[in-house]
């Protein structure tokens, strides 16, 4: 055995020769002609023993320790889980929470949408039935004109639809079985056949000059009253004037 | 269920852990303290300061276990890297190498052992027992880092080159050095102090 294999052999497995107590032969031969070696190995193997005794005095973890560890991973844990709802906003644009979100959004929507598109349609309807002219309406100078009659003229063409729906303006009058052979005057071709059902007779007011079939008077702005005959289809049928 | 816990890895217990539960923390802590409060007191040289530093450790690897990768190392190297910043930030504050450490340590583990020799072998042993301690704490850092890990905390070198994050063969070499510079050093405590002669401080006092 050389000097440089006796440095390498307690470079290798450095608590060797302590733990095992015996040196190899080899060893022993080259320390015994080798001062130098010698000295090298009473030193490895003191130096060997002292960090043996070091290792075996190292103290044991004490519980008291363990158990400020362990409350220390408690508290850690208590504090994030109290931190939790602090990124609960980060959690809301969550895909799940979004789409949820988007539904909602999507209904809202529809429903504007439909409500819009209904009440466009009503004021659509309004419009066609206000713009749709009566079956027999006075001129609009004579429409503001009271009348002493129950139910004589209406202001406005759509407040007459109105209150034809609401209630009939008509007066109910019974009517002899051949009107015709009354005073009233035919407006259209009307008889039995085509007229089957009663009919309503409606006072209006009209200007004298518009009344080319009744009495005329001497003045131009006089107005003149007149009964129409309203069929169940709204129709006029005929008129005849009262004064 | 326990079986199942204690097969896991040390990654998947860290994870568990990071979840809260206790029982992956626990037994993740069974399988670290010992190295890590064993690396942790050579280090400092003190058991206080180890307790503490383990303290630490062990926070810290809660606050900071989510930057772990796997990749990048086995999970003790992570600690170790953890405990080690932390032990270079007590030994800034304290400076505890100053001072001979772990003679309470010393005294307690004697006091265990009533009748384990007489006193002249007792005194002996603490005597050769803190000339290595001494020598240890007067080595440079990254000696002594070999030194604690492979001779003290009984790693291998491949154990310690992954803890200190360096090649196996940078760890034999430190170690081989290492060993030189501590005989070195105990060869020099060792020497016999210089006597007083007589006759000069009788001169001295006539």
């Amino acid at each position: 055995m050389t000097c440089k294999e006796i440095r390498a052999h307690f470079h290798e497995d450095y608590f060797a020769e302590v733990k095992r107590g015996c040196q190899p032969l080899a060893l022993l031969e080259h320390i015994a002609k080798c001062k130098e070696c010698s000295c090298f190995v009473e030193e490895q193997k003191e130096l060997a023993k002292g960090l043996l005794r070091l290792r075996e005095d190292a103290p044991a973890v004490s519980d008291s320790l363990d158990v400020l560890v362990l409350a220390g991973y408690r508290s850690s844990i208590s504090e994030r889980s109290r931190l939790a709802p602090a990124v609960s906003p980060a959690s809301l644009i969550s895909p799940l929470r979004s789409s949820s979100w988007a539904a909602i959004a999507f209904v809202l929507i529809a429903t504007a949408a439909v409500l819009l598109f209904t009440y466009g349609q009503r004021r659509h309807m309004d419009r066609v039935s206000t713009e749709r002219p009566p079956v027999m309406s006075p001129p609009a100078a004579m429409a503001n004109t009271r009348t002493a009659e129950p139910e004589p003229v209406h202001k406005k063409a759509n407040s007459m639809v109105r209150s034809a729906k609401r209630a009939s303006p008509a007066i109910p009058v019974a009517l002899p079985g051949d009107w015709s052979s009354t005073s009233f005057q035919g407006l259209m071709y009307c008889d039995r056949l085509s007229c089957p059902k009663d009919m309503d007779v409606i006072r209006v007011q009209l200007p004298s000059a518009a009344v080319a079939f009744g009495p005329t008077s001497s003045k131009a702005n006089d107005v003149v009253y007149a009964d129409v005959l309203v069929g169940p289809d709204g129709i006029a049928r005929g008129i005849r004037v009262v004064e | 269920m326990t079986d199942s816990i204690e097969s896991r890895s040390d990654a998947e217990l860290l994870t568990l852990s990071l979840a809260g539960d206790e029982g992956a923390f626990l037994l993740l802590y069974e399988r670290l303290k010992a190295p890590v409060f064993r690396y942790a007191f050579y280090m400092t040289g003190s058991q206080a300061s180890a307790e503490e530093v383990m303290q630490e450790v062990f926070i810290a690897l809660l606050k900071n276990g989510n930057r772990y990768k796997p990749a990048q190392g086995d999970l003790p190297g992570f600690v170790f890297g953890i405990a080690r910043n932390l032990i270079r930030r007590v030994k800034r504050r304290e400076s505890v190498m100053e001072m001979l450490p772990g003679e309470e340590a010393l005294d307690r583990k004697l006091l265990d052992q009533p009748g384990a020799g007489d006193p002249s072998a007792r005194v002996i042993r603490d005597q050769s027992v803190e000339r290595v301690r001494a020598a240890i704490a007067s080595l440079p850092d990254h000696y002594r880092q070999v030194i604690v890990l492979c001779d003290l905390c009984e790693l291998t070198y491949a154990e310690a080159a992954a803890r200190l994050q360096c090649a196996v063969g940078t760890i034999r070499s430190r170690l081989n050095r290492a060993h030189a510079m501590l005989a070195q050093k105990m060869r020099q405590t060792k020497k016999p102090r210089p006597q007083l002669r007589a006759s000069g401080t009788e001169e001295c006092l006539i």
